[in-house]
């Protein structure tokens, strides 16, 4: 044999090293090595600072526009939308599900509307929006509803399918039937779905109303972070170009690894569903 | 006590069809159960046990005949007939243990208040020796506890007949016994009916007082009558008498090859064969 033990002691001292710092400490170091790379080439002036600003002047630019307070006012446009439009999604994905878990005729005609409109990217339907409903925060909640619902009903639709047996008979057992056993027994059991389900929604709806907002803008002084991000390059403020993508980056990441995580840890995760 | 017919079987039968296939689960099964007694379904698998107490549970319906219940015709689920199952996923892994008995009680007695849910529930919890565990999570309890939970959930509601669908079978053999004799001194302090699905001769004779032989095909084999004085000695010849009866009862008829299987024509195809090549090769 080779030698073998020799082998494994490196690869303990190297797992050792790798550990010495926590993983999120790496990933930020990396990212601040990332920041100062680009400060560097930036002030080596190889492209024109108007188009590549160092990092420092997109920093600056952000805290003007926070102290300015415009940008606040449109990450709160932008999240209210938000925030309307998936809540309108669940709650129609919830009915659209539990009608299709109670009904097999309706099952079969969500899941062929499913496959016609599931694969239509959101935006695409924007021009009927604008055509049917004009420009405005109605096209763009509808438009996040529209983006939010396929992904959602599917999860939560085959989520509902795979409760296990015998806790909808359990259910069923205790007197619930209809649309009760679904509220009681079958949504909470079918939770990691909807949770998974509501991850993929929540960054389709926000793709969705920041592209939308670039391309006809609301109603110019209430229009969200996509608008800001249109009238900025227009102006050819490119640091707050910039500073803008920075905030949508911060909303995303907080959502994703504060909000759907600390949810997770408080349901599933608790209960111990989260395995499955 | 005057014992008062509760569940009455009629000349039940269950046909299930599976594409062009039917398979028939029960066939003309009639037995009467009186208030306050353990009856035990036993079986060979495939005999139509589970099928039996599904239909008495109401998730399914017999293709003919008729199960009464208190001399109703039995429909579809009710709070009457409370089922545990074998399945250790039957308790509501988002509600505590005290919260799934608590619920079960908010559905089976809305008109109490919630104090007296709560009560209700932690005397039922004490029952099946769990009151030091109302708070945790379906997940953080060991299987036996599972069954005890699902045990208080369903004697929660206060059923008139508890059905029991292999309850411990998914149990290591220690906790099978405990739970088996706590489930008798459950029976003796709630006097409630029981209908105990098991393939376990010995289960069987330890619990009940009538035990129905189902047959391959979903027949009723024997009823047998079990008149042992409680608490049952495994040690007493008389048990042991019955045990060997049961045993007979449930051994399967003797063996008779199946000509169409292709598994079976295999093997005897090869010894024919073989002599053939070798008489070839010899002269």
């Amino acid at each position: 044999m080779r030698c073998l033990p020799l082998d494994l002691t490196a690869t303990i001292s190297q797992g050792k090293r790798g550990d010495c710092l926590p993983k999120y400490l790496r990933q930020v170091g990396f990212l601040c090595a990332l920041a100062l790379g680009w400060e560097l080439v930036a002030r080596l002036h190889i492209w024109p600072e108007l188009l590549f600003p160092p990092v420092t002047s997109i920093l600056g630019s952000l805290a003007t526009e926070f102290s300015q307070g415009e940008i606040a006012g449109r990450t709160w446009h932008s999240l209210s939308l938000i925030a309307t439009g998936l809540s309108l999604a669940c709650l129609a994905s919830f009915l659209a599900s539990a009608l299709a878990m109670l009904f097999p005729v309706l099952a079969d005609a969500l899941l062929a509307l499913m496959a016609v409109l599931h694969p239509l990217p959101a935006i695409a339907i924007l021009p009927i929006l604008l055509l049917w409903f004009k420009t405005g925060p109605h096209s763009i909640v509808i438009l996040i509803v529209f983006s939010a619902f396929w992904p959602l009903t599917a999860s939560i639709y085959s989520g509902l399918r795979s409760v296990p047996v015998t806790q909808v008979e359990a259910g069923r057992n205790l007197g619930l039937k209809g649309l009760r056993l679904v509220w009681h027994v079958m949504l909470p059991a079918a939770l990691p779905a909807l949770m998974a389900g509501l991850r993929v929604s929540w960054a389709r709806a926000w793709q969705a109303s920041v592209a939308a907002e670039m391309v006809f803008g609301a109603s110019g002084k209430d229009g969200g972070l996509g608008w800001f991000l249109y009238i900025r390059r227009y102006f050819l403020e490119v640091p707050a170009v910039f500073a803008g993508m920075l905030v949508i980056i911060a909303i995303g990441l907080f959502v994703e690894n504060l909000l759907f995580t600390s949810l997770e840890h408080h349901t599933i995760e608790r209960w111990g569903m989260s395995s499955e | 006590m005057k014992a008062v017919e509760q569940v009455e079987f009629r000349q039940v039968t269950k046909v299930f069809t599976a594409g062009r296939r039917t398979i028939t689960a029960l066939d003309g099964v009639s037995f009467t159960v009186k208030q306050g007694e353990f009856w035990t379904i036993i079986g060979p698998s495939g005999s139509g046990k589970t099928t039996l107490l599904r239909c008495l549970a109401g998730f399914e319906t017999p293709t003919s005949g008729e199960i009464l219940m208190a001399g109703q015709k039995v429909t579809g689920p009710g709070r009457d007939r409370m089922m545990v199952f074998q399945d250790l996923a039957q308790l509501f892994p988002w509600r505590t243990v005290l919260g799934n008995v608590t619920f079960a009680l908010s559905l089976a007695h809305p008109e109490e208040t919630l104090r007296r849910r709560q009560e209700l529930a932690r005397y039922n919890l004490e029952l099946v020796g769990l009151e030091d565990y109302a708070n945790l999570y379906p997940h953080q309890l060991s299987g036996g506890m599972k069954q005890r939970v699902a045990i208080a959930r369903a004697l929660g509601v206060r059923p008139q007949v508890l059905l029991m669908d292999e309850p411990f079978g998914s149990l290591d053999a220690i906790t099978r016994t405990t739970l088996q004799s706590e489930l008798l001194r459950i029976w003796a302090e709630t006097k409630v009916t029981v209908v105990f699905v098991t393939h376990n001769i010995e289960e069987a004779l330890v619990a009940s007082d009538h035990i129905v032989v189902l047959a391959r095909g979903g027949k009723v084999h024997a009823l047998v009558t079990n008149t042992l004085p409680r608490p049952r000695q495994l040690d007493d010849p008389r048990f042991s008498r019955l045990w060997q009866h049961l045993h007979r009862l449930l051994e399967p008829a003797p063996h008779i090859p199946e000509p169409s299987s292709s598994g079976a024509r295999g093997p005897e195809a090869l010894p024919l064969a073989k002599p053939a090549t070798g008489s070839a090769s010899s002269p």
